[in-house]
């Protein structure tokens, strides 16, 4: 029954994406009540789903239905893919937090993109917008339901084509076009990574599905094999982790986030903050036991550590109201990442949750803003919108209350778990007390740049007359989402108590529910650390909640005094920054500069060229012409034998030659010519038969 | 030569024979069609192993009593067939617009 | 040596002297005519190995469907006798290496198993059978290739009919091929 539903969760959406591909055009408003009714029809189901795990409130709940999808066994050697919905505590709360904000986003698009009604001969897109919205989100869905990693793999790059036609879907516009690919070729390094980290795992354990996989590591599967002189589960974890540094655009590849700000809005809000980036965090909680068995879990929290800070420094100095949020998103993904690495995925999936629903809401806020301001989306043309536009004022400001942390909200209660984790951490490890000052440090940032964006867009005197004046209060379907998503923004909500301390309960103890959310199998004699860190939090968790509500008040204090009351002038604050750290951040860190000069131009582009130019003067010339000669004068036994030992060198891959051989073939892929691409694929085929000893 | 219609290695090996065929065709015919052919020589190379596996090694697959050989073998069989229709399609249209099927010049998407 | 070798040793024959004539030929219409032979060679491997349904559906489908279509094609596009469609042998020599030694590896490859424990093919109808497979166990995949078959042909229709969009398409393939 529940499996069913499941199915319908992801059915419901993929159906309605194949309606509107096809006839959606024709249908009645363009077919968006359709996408938006269909996830409606998913949301109900996940409250269903949610309303049996909650009832019967067990940590070990889970419901399970697997079958064969591709069984090749023999009675000797069991070979199979398996498919299978697992629902357990996380999945149910993942699907609900997806559906509810998937459906509040389609609902604000219906006004959002409202200017793109028309006929798709002219250009509009209205249906494809929401075709993709639906693809996306059953890609989504069925991620979350799947209970293997195959197919959670397959659903990973539905999204990420998703998100390439979506963040390309001004594709007029060159900058949109190169984002979508920019978008697309970062997340495939992660991708590549995921991918060999799964395909070590298959080969190792025969099976993809997460209860073989958890049993697999508990009976040492993993510590037996090594790869590439690694440990097994080190490598599997790392690579696992690789994809999720992609996806969540963890540093070193965050560089693709912020330019897929070029989106619609509601995309910017349901995939690039919601929803698509934190399947990176769900995937790091599935593969828990793994990070933690290999020992990748440091790794984890210095990624995640390093993110947060240096986001949140950049989203200090940008203008662009939306690039702020993309930095922040950043910077909170980083806190997840940085809470998974301590050790304490339950509270980093607490604030995976908190922060979808709140971030979701601050993305269609500035949506709004931006609507009403005719597209602008600088944010020193806009001021003083608390009047023109109260209802998103209002709830931009409890979002925005929450992700600073502001005690009563919901972001206080889950960074404020984090915080007490880290520092528990710490004070079990004190090398790691760098993590520490990354996630204070980041804390008080976050407080100050979300003020700043506060003060600057609604505070103040109007500085963009014009636009001012016509802008007004968004029509219901676009305030709506907004006010239940901010209502969803308090910290009552989540812990059951008002204050998120624990006491104050309103609904009983058992509102607690999700810090009790059903742990992963743990590594035996993992236990012991995980009750140590408990305990430790435990004890920081005071001085923690102190010092970040300290913070926090003092960066909301600052910038109110900088940006709102204007007390503290901002050019002369800027000016106390080091010139080489500003223009660093004003650089991105040159990370973009370095990616394209350095590692594109100065080492991948060369080797090709060179690799070309060999190809031409030998193999072209010497090669293929010497052999027409060869055969046609029938004399020319030096031509053959030179012949003869290019060829030799070049599919040995003796005498250095191998390299010459790859460019060769690289060269060839873009010469546009089928049988070349055959010939490299038998070439490849050759080549590993010589490697294996074959021929 | 006593045997040999239940020799399982001569099936493979003459598969293989009718798949290198098709290699060469595939990579050194010049026309569209020819290209075409040596993928059709190697689909048929590997159905032929499908169904071999299947009469000769009994017993060894689970459920070996749906027949999946042969049921593969027949699905490679229509993709074929569609294959064939497409292939056609593509050849007649690009004929038509640039009076040949030389592969080699049919290279629009070179980098 | 019972008659089923022979058959069967036919059958190599035939199929491999044709499917060398389908790679060698210069002509492209002796190369598809020969064709033919390879492809009866592998339905009489079937009925050799006891696949009657598979050996039919091979004649009909191949021999009788696809081969025509490929003769149409050749007969349709190309001056068959011209002198520009005769390959040289230098474009055969990468491909014939590299197809020797694969041919090597996987031969290798097959010699080295363990083939020990062959059954006998036996020679029941099998249509019975593979009916209820197609509905049994692989309906899914059934109805998976019956869409792909659809959409094959409805595309196959569409590129081919010469109407006005695809050749703005072509227009603009043309003007990006010369900049």
């Amino acid at each position: 029954m529940l499996v069913n539903l499941a199915l319908a969760i992801v059915l419901l959406p993929l159906s309605a994406y194949f309606i509107l591909t096809v006839v959606g055009d024709r249908l009645p408003r363009q077919g968006d009540w359709l996408s938006t009714g269909a996830i409606f029809g998913s949301f109900l189901c996940a409250l269903r789903i949610f309303g049996e795990m909650w009832s019967s409130f067990d940590p070990a709940w889970v419901v399970q239905k697997t079958w064969a999808w591709m069984d090749l066994s023999t009675l000797n050697v069991p070979w199979k893919l398996e498919m299978g919905v697992r629902l357990d505590n996380i999945s149910a709360t993942m699907l609900l937090m997806v559906t509810l904000c998937a459906t509040l986003i389609h609902l604000f698009s219906t006004g959002y993109m409202r200017d793109h009604h028309g006929k798709p001969e002219d250009g509009y897109r209205y249906t494809s917008f929401f075709s993709y919205l639906s693809l996306f989100t059953a890609a989504m869905l069925g991620l979350v339901i799947s209970d293997n990693f195959f197919s959670l793999f397959m659903c990973w790059e539905v999204m990420g084509l998703c998100s390439y036609l979506l963040i390309g879907f001004y594709r007029h516009k060159p900058s949109a076009a190169n984002a979508s690919l920019k978008a697309f070729m970062t997340t495939r390094v992660g991708d590549l990574g995921l991918f060999l980290g799964l395909l070590a795992m298959f080969a190792i354990l025969k099976s993809f599905r997460f209860d073989d996989v958890y049993a697999g590591i508990n009976s040492g599967a993993f510590s037996t094999e090594t790869i590439v002189g690694v440990s097994a589960a080190f490598f599997i974890g790392l690579g696992i982790f690789i994809g999720t540094v992609g996806k969540s655009a963890q540093f070193p590849l965050q560089i693709w986030l912020p330019d897929a700000m070029e989106g619609p809005t509601p995309v910017s809000a349901l995939i690039h903050a919601a929803t698509m980036v934190s399947a990176g965090i769900y995937l790091i909680i599935r593969i828990f036991p793994m990070l933690e068995y290999g020992g990748v879990l440091p790794i984890v929290a210095y990624v995640g550590g390093f993110t947060c800070f240096f986001a949140a420094i950049l989203a200090i100095k940008q203008n662009d109201i939306k690039k702020v949020l993309a930095y922040s998103t950043l910077s909170q993904l980083g806190y997840m990442v940085l809470a998974l690495g301590v050790g304490a995925y339950s509270v980093g999936f607490f604030h995976l949750i908190t922060h979808a629903v709140f971030k979701a809401c601050l993305f269609m806020a500035s949506g709004a803003v931006i609507y009403a301001m005719h597209h602008e989306q600088d944010m020193r043309h806009m001021g003083g919108l608390k009047k023109k536009l109260p209802i998103t004022f209002a709830c931009m400001l409890i979002t925005t209350l929450a992700i600073s942390g502001v005690p009563g909200f919901s972001g206080f209660a889950s960074k404020d778990l984090i915080l007490g984790n880290v520092m528990g951490y710490a004070h079990l490890h004190p090398q790691h007390y760098l993590l520490v000052f990354f996630g204070f440090a980041t804390a008080a940032m976050t407080a100050f740049y979300m003020f700043r964006l506060i003060f600057m867009t609604f505070w103040g005197e109007p500085h963009d007359h014009h636009h001012y004046d016509e802008a007004h209060e968004v029509s219901w379907n676009m305030w709506l989402p907004l006010a239940i998503l901010a209502s969803l923004s308090f910290c009552v909500v989540y812990t059951g108590s008002i204050t998120g301390l624990g006491f104050d309960k309103i609904f009983g103890s058992a509102n607690e529910w999700i810090l009790k959310l059903n742990p992963a199998p743990m590594v035996e004699g993992a236990e012991g650390s995980r009750l140590a860190l408990e305990e430790a939090a435990h004890h920081a968790h005071v001085p923690t909640m102190i010092l970040s509500i300290i913070l926090a008040g003092a960066g909301i204090l600052f910038s109110y005094l900088v940006y709102g009351s204007k007390k503290i002038s901002a050019a002369k604050l800027e000016s106390l920054w080091p010139r080489f750290v500003q223009r660093a951040i004003d650089n991105l860190y040159y990370f973009d500069a370095f990616y394209i000069k350095v590692l594109i131009k100065k080492i991948f582009l060369p080797f090709s060229d060179k690799n070309a130019k060999f190809d031409d003067a030998v193999i072209d010339r010497v090669m293929v012409d010497g052999w027409k000669d060869a055969t046609m004068v029938g004399q020319k036994a030096s031509g053959i034998f030179d012949d003869m030992v290019i060829d030799g060198v070049m599919v040995d891959g003796a005498g250095g030659a191998f390299p010459t051989a790859i460019g060769s073939s690289l060269r060839h892929l873009q010469n546009g010519k089928v049988q070349r691409y055959l010939m490299v694929a038998v070439v490849a085929l050759m080549l590993l038969f010589l490697f294996r000893g074959v021929v | 030569m006593a045997g040999l219609a239940t020799y399982l290695p001569a099936y493979l090996i003459f598969a293989l024979l009718l798949f290198s065929f098709g290699l060469i065709a595939a990579l050194a015919r010049r026309s569209a069609i020819g290209i075409f052919m040596g993928v059709e020589l190697m689909l048929n190379g590997a159905a032929l192993n499908f169904v071999a596996f299947q009469a000769l090694r009994k017993g060894v697959i689970a459920n070996d009593s749906w027949l999946h050989g042969h049921i593969f073998s027949l699905f490679i069989i229509v993709l074929a067939a569609i294959e064939a229709a497409v292939a056609l399609a593509i050849v007649l249209r690009v004929f038509g617009s640039r009076q040949t099927i030389d592969a080699d010049r049919a290279d629009q998407l070179r980098g | 040596m019972a008659v089923s070798d022979l058959f069967v040793a036919f059958c190599f024959l035939l199929g491999g002297a044709a499917a060398f004539f389908t790679a060698f030929h210069p002509n492209i219409l002796y190369a598809a005519i020969s064709l033919i032979g390879s492809l009866v060679a592998v339905a009489g491997l079937y009925g050799a190995l006891g696949a009657d349904f598979l050996a039919a559906a091979q004649l009909i489908i191949y021999v009788g469907g696809i081969l025509i279509v490929i003769l149409f094609a050749v007969m349709m596009s190309e001056d068959i006798y011209k002198r520009r469609f005769f390959e040289g042998a230098k474009k055969y020599f990468l491909p014939a290496l590299a197809a020797a030694i694969t041919f090597a590896g996987l031969v290798k490859i097959t010699l080295s198993a363990d083939w020990s424990g062959a059954t006998k093919p036996d020679f029941e109808p099998t249509s019975r059978a593979m009916g209820w497979a197609l509905v049994g166990p692989y309906a899914l995949v059934f109805q998976y290739v019956v869409v792909v078959l659809l959409s094959g042909l409805i595309g196959a229709v569409i590129i081919a009919r010469p109407a006005l969009k695809m050749k703005k398409i072509d227009e603009d393939l043309e003007r990006l091929g010369e900049d």
